[in-house]
């Protein structure tokens, strides 16, 4: 390869490689707007993206069940959730019950002991 | 609050619902079936970003799942500062990776790009992709490895900036512009040897 191609490839490198601020580069700037390679490449690329971009509004379904599942998965978080609750409120009755019973009874002995 | 736009084929609106945004304020506050209807809505976009990130139909379910359930939990939080897709996407992108974590686990898993194993072979099929308009582009993905794949498809498809890009997949900026430069340097060599199987021998 002579050092005139070489040269070329390199340019069109750099202008392919869109480094910030290469806009400004008079020389960048002419190559660009006269190397076909390198337009043709753009072009390339710029198709590429579009296409990219496309793929945006091209969805797979879900499998079949899954919004159902979901539901169902909810559902049941939710009704443990209330059964915790439930089962947390029984607890502090039971819990508060058995206290008032042991003041009763500690009450009650205490009054038999000092009638003693 | 961003307006959700409105499409035929995405399950938008259906007759007799409520709009969007009404049922994103209802789920908000805590109402299953406005939630329930959010997800028959989201549900297919949902599964399509996951599958793209893990290309696995059955692991992508299983994300679309944990990602609708843990957006039921985070409703309350959502501020609608973003539209309410783009904030499922998200969530769908923290959960992708947390259920990939948890899936690697016990494997010894080897992030650099070179040394993974990516099947391309099996075509659009797995990303369950029928069209042949896009079928090429979508096996060209496929054959990125999994690094590269999250970062041009959440840029190029979801049009995310790099801060974001970065931010989500626990990287720098720079990290996500390198990344995305050799996946589009990859996809284009990709798709080059499928045209013509010659060019793309030497990446």
């Amino acid at each position: 390869m002579n050092s005139r191609a070489m040269l070329r490839d390199v340019r069109c490198a750099v202008a392919l490689a869109k480094f910030p601020g290469s806009g400004r580069l008079r020389w960048l700037r002419t190559h660009r707007a006269r190397c076909l390679p390198c337009q043709a490449e753009q072009a390339r690329r710029r198709k590429l993206q579009r296409q990219m971009h496309d793929l945006a509004e091209v969805t797979v379904p879900a499998p079949t069940g899954l919004a159902t599942d979901v539901v169902y998965r909810l559902d049941r978080h939710r009704i443990e959730a209330v059964r915790r609750e439930g089962s947390d409120s029984t607890g502090w009755m039971v819990a508060a019950a058995a206290a008032a019973g042991c003041a009763m009874a500690l009450a009650l002995a205490r009054r038999a002991l000092s009638a003693v | 609050m961003h307006a959700e736009r409105v499409g035929i084929g995405r399950g938008f609106d259906r007759v007799g619902d409520p709009p969007h945004d009404v049922l994103v304020e209802a789920a908000r506050n805590g109402d299953q079936a406005a939630f329930a209807r959010l997800v028959a809505i989201h549900q297919h976009n949902v599964f399509t970003l996951a599958l793209r990130l893990v290309a696995d139909r059955e692991l992508a379910a299983d994300i679309t799942q944990n990602a609708l359930l843990r957006a039921w939990r985070a409703m309350p939080t959502f501020r609608g500062e973003a539209r309410f897709s783009t904030w499922l996407h998200r969530i769908t992108v923290n959960t992708a990776y947390s259920t990939r974590r948890r899936w690697r686990r016990g494997e010894t898993a080897n992030l650099e790009c070179a040394a993974e194993i990516v099947d391309g072979s099996a075509g659009p099929e797995r990303l369950g992709i029928s069209s042949a308009l896009h079928g090429q582009l979508h096996a060209a993905l496929l054959g990125l490895c999994e690094t590269r794949r999250s970062v041009i498809v959440l840029k190029d498809i979801y049009e995310w900036s790099h801060p974001e890009i970065a931010e989500h997949l626990g990287i720098s900026v720079t990290a996500a512009k390198v990344r995305l430069h050799r996946a589009r340097k990859q996809l284009r060599q990709l798709l080059a040897a499928a045209v013509d199987p010659s060019a793309g021998e030497n990446p």
